[in-house]
């Protein structure tokens, strides 16, 4: 039958803190709240710490002190599919019963299967898919008071077909000091790496022709095989197999090293100092010491000092060539440049650049305070006018100058200047003096 | 005025389902988010735990070119996100980020596998001990042999239950010996292959 507690007196239990009787009750209430939690805290250390032993059983060989013996019976290991290995348990006291455990660990798998010790003994057999593995597997037999262990190598099955080489570097210096790495990572049907020392041969056509093998072997789950480069730049082609396995046939290119020190040429008979046309140089053909030409776009950097002051061009190869064009100077005198192919120098290359500008004449017309300098006709060396807009540059003895372009032969130019004043007129390569007397 | 009541109610139930709805879609994503953000957290934190218990090795002496040190901080942080990721199972997708080849499809196949005897694994990483084997000239592949991986491992599952008559659940040190080969894809390390056993 349930009885009602009326609601004045709980809440005088719980609020009255003045009456005695109410202090006492509270107090009795704070003692069982911290009873309840001292209990449930005991409760959950004995789940978390107290329990744990009973479900957890921590194996170390030193406090183990009986042992298990496990012994590995395995046929037709070679064959992935008719591979038989059993795992016999054996514990030293002979009238042992009672459940055995054993963990099978491969690379990154665990798998446990439990058997029963019948007079001492158990066998187990073990499912072929754990065993396809094709690296060592560890067998792990325990029970509460005794434990064991033994491994065993699981051979990689045939390589699965299409051999798959990693090749690099896939440019090589046709020097037979370079090279390239053919790395090998094949596996087999279960994607194993292949067992150590599987024989690998790569088969090489140079450039030439020329074939050639080159033997390797699995080491550390791969087959890392240096190719040496030969002499002779084009492609070289290779091919791994393994047993009868075999892949796709990779590329490599090999290229011509450093070219041979190397003439310039520049074959214009006779090169003017016009400000406008191009001087042409040129490479020879550039050629490693075994003969290859060096690869279409090898850049050529070109350095020297002319009339005009120090030059800088770059141009790149085709079929062995580079073509460089500088503009001509405006000074006549002698260009001097030098070419740079891989750090190899090319001989230095002189080429003399001739007046363009025959000699002119300068008519001074004094009007009042104002002077008429006029220059012309002038004319290139084949006697025609100069190009129009070619400057003549007037320079008068205090510094002042004053450039005029050419216009159908002639230049003029007014101004104030001091009677006796010395100047002078330069046309591209060609300086007259005046005087405006 | 019936019909309206009706029009009225059915309108604000509409409004409150649709409230619910959307109120629900809200908190699902929230909570998804702060899940990967929790996955990633802890796979960034085993990775770091992994990266500090590596010991490289001095290189095989037959290594040419040589491992240059950037190159090696790279591998050892794509070596611990691997096994970080390998011992998460829950981050299938993060696997991608550094496995590839057989050693992705190694792992994918242990993570789908469903066979009854399959345990799970939780692992301490207490030492890695590396030593670079091979290099190739275009510096894109590497191999690793790893004489010594020491881990704490506690095996829960497989086919071992309680009614057995064993503990469900073991944890004892093991050291094994690994052989991995790390690959670079388009400037990116991953482990291309990962092999127990057979270390010298």
């Amino acid at each position: 039958m349930m009885k009602l507690i009326p609601h004045a007196s709980l809440k005088s239990a719980h609020t009255d803190h003045t009456n005695p009787e109410g202090k006492a009750g509270w107090t009795r209430l704070l003692r069982r709240w911290t009873a309840g939690l001292m209990l449930l805290t005991t409760l959950s250390a004995y789940l978390l710490v107290g329990a744990g032993p009973k479900t957890t059983a921590i194996l170390a060989v030193d406090r183990l002190p009986k042992t298990l013996t496990l012994s590995i019976d395995a046929t037709n290991i070679a064959d992935s599919e008719r591979r038989r290995v059993v795992v016999y348990v054996r514990a030293e006291d002979v009238k042992a019963n009672g459940p055995v455990r054993l963990d099978i660990q491969s690379s990154l798998q665990v798998s446990r299967i439990v058997g029963t010790l019948r007079g001492g003994s158990e066998s187990f057999l073990i499912p072929p898919t754990l065993l396809d593995v094709g690296s060592e597997v560890s067998f792990s037999a325990s029970t509460e008071a005794e434990r064991g262990s033994a491994h065993f190598a699981v051979p990689a099955g045939e390589p699965s077909s299409g051999v798959m080489p990693i090749v690099g570097p896939r440019h090589m210096i046709a020097d037979g000091q370079h090279g390239t790495t053919v790395s090998v990572l094949s596996v087999d049907r279960a994607n194993n790496a292949l067992s150590e020392n599987t024989p690998v041969t790569l088969f090489v056509r140079r450039p030439d022709g020329t074939e050639t093998t080159i033997p390797g072997s699995v080491k550390g789950l791969l087959a890392g095989i240096h190719v040496p480069s030969g002499t002779r730049a084009g492609f070289t082609s290779i091919r791994v197999a393994i047993g009868k396995s075999t892949g796709p046939v990779i590329q490599v290119r090999e290229v011509a090293g450093p070219p041979v020190p190397f003439a310039l040429e520049n074959e214009a008979v006779s090169q003017v100092a016009n400000g406008r046309s191009l001087v042409e140089i040129r490479t020879a053909r550039l050629a490693d010491k075994f003969g290859n030409i060096v690869e279409d776009g090898t850049l050529v950097d070109l350095t020297g000092i002319g009339p005009d002051g120090a030059f800088k061009l770059t141009a790149s190869t085709i079929d062995g060539r580079a073509v460089l064009r500088l503009r001509s100077p405006i000074r006549f005198g002698v260009i001097e440049a030098v070419a740079r192919v891989q750090g190899v120098k090319s001989t230095l290359l002189h080429i003399a650049v001739g007046n363009d500008v025959a000699e002119f004449e300068v008519v001074t017309k004094r009007i009042g305070s104002v002077v008429n300098v006029t220059v012309g006709p002038v004319t290139s060396g084949l006697g025609g006018f100069v190009p129009d807009g070619t400057p003549a540059v007037f320079t008068w003895s205090d510094g002042q100058q004053r450039r005029v372009e050419i216009r159908d032969g002639f230049a003029s130019t007014d101004l104030l200047v001091t009677t006796g004043d010395r100047f002078t007129v330069q046309v591209l390569g060609r300086i007259r003096e005046g005087t405006t007397l | 005025m019936n019909w309206q009541f009706l029009k009225r109610t059915k309108m604000a139930i509409f409004a409150l389902l649709f409230c619910t709805l959307s109120s629900f879609a809200v908190v699902r994503d929230l909570w998804k988010g702060h899940t990967r953000a929790t996955e990633l957290s802890r796979l960034l934190s085993d990775q770091a735990s992994i990266s500090k218990s590596i010991e490289w090795l001095p290189d095989d002496p037959k290594v040419s070119p040589a491992v240059e040190p950037k190159t090696r901080v790279l591998l050892t942080n794509i070596y611990a996100l691997a096994w970080a990721s390998i011992d998460d199972g829950q981050v299938g997708e993060q696997l991608k980020q550094s496995l590839s080849g057989p050693a992705l499809t190694q792992a994918w196949s242990d993570l789908n596998d469903r066979e009854d005897s399959r345990a799970i694994v939780h692992n301490r990483h207490l030492r890695h001990v590396l030593r670079v084997t091979y290099y190739s000239e275009d510096r894109s592949i590497v191999a690793i042999e790893a004489p010594e991986i020491l881990r704490e491992q506690t095996i829960t599952g497989g086919s071992a239950t309680k009614q057995d008559g064993l503990s469900s659940t073991t944890t004892e040190r093991r050291s094994d010996a690994f052989r991995f080969v790390m690959r670079q894809h388009d400037g990116e390390w991953r482990v291309e292959m990962i092999q127990k056993g057979g270390a010298s």
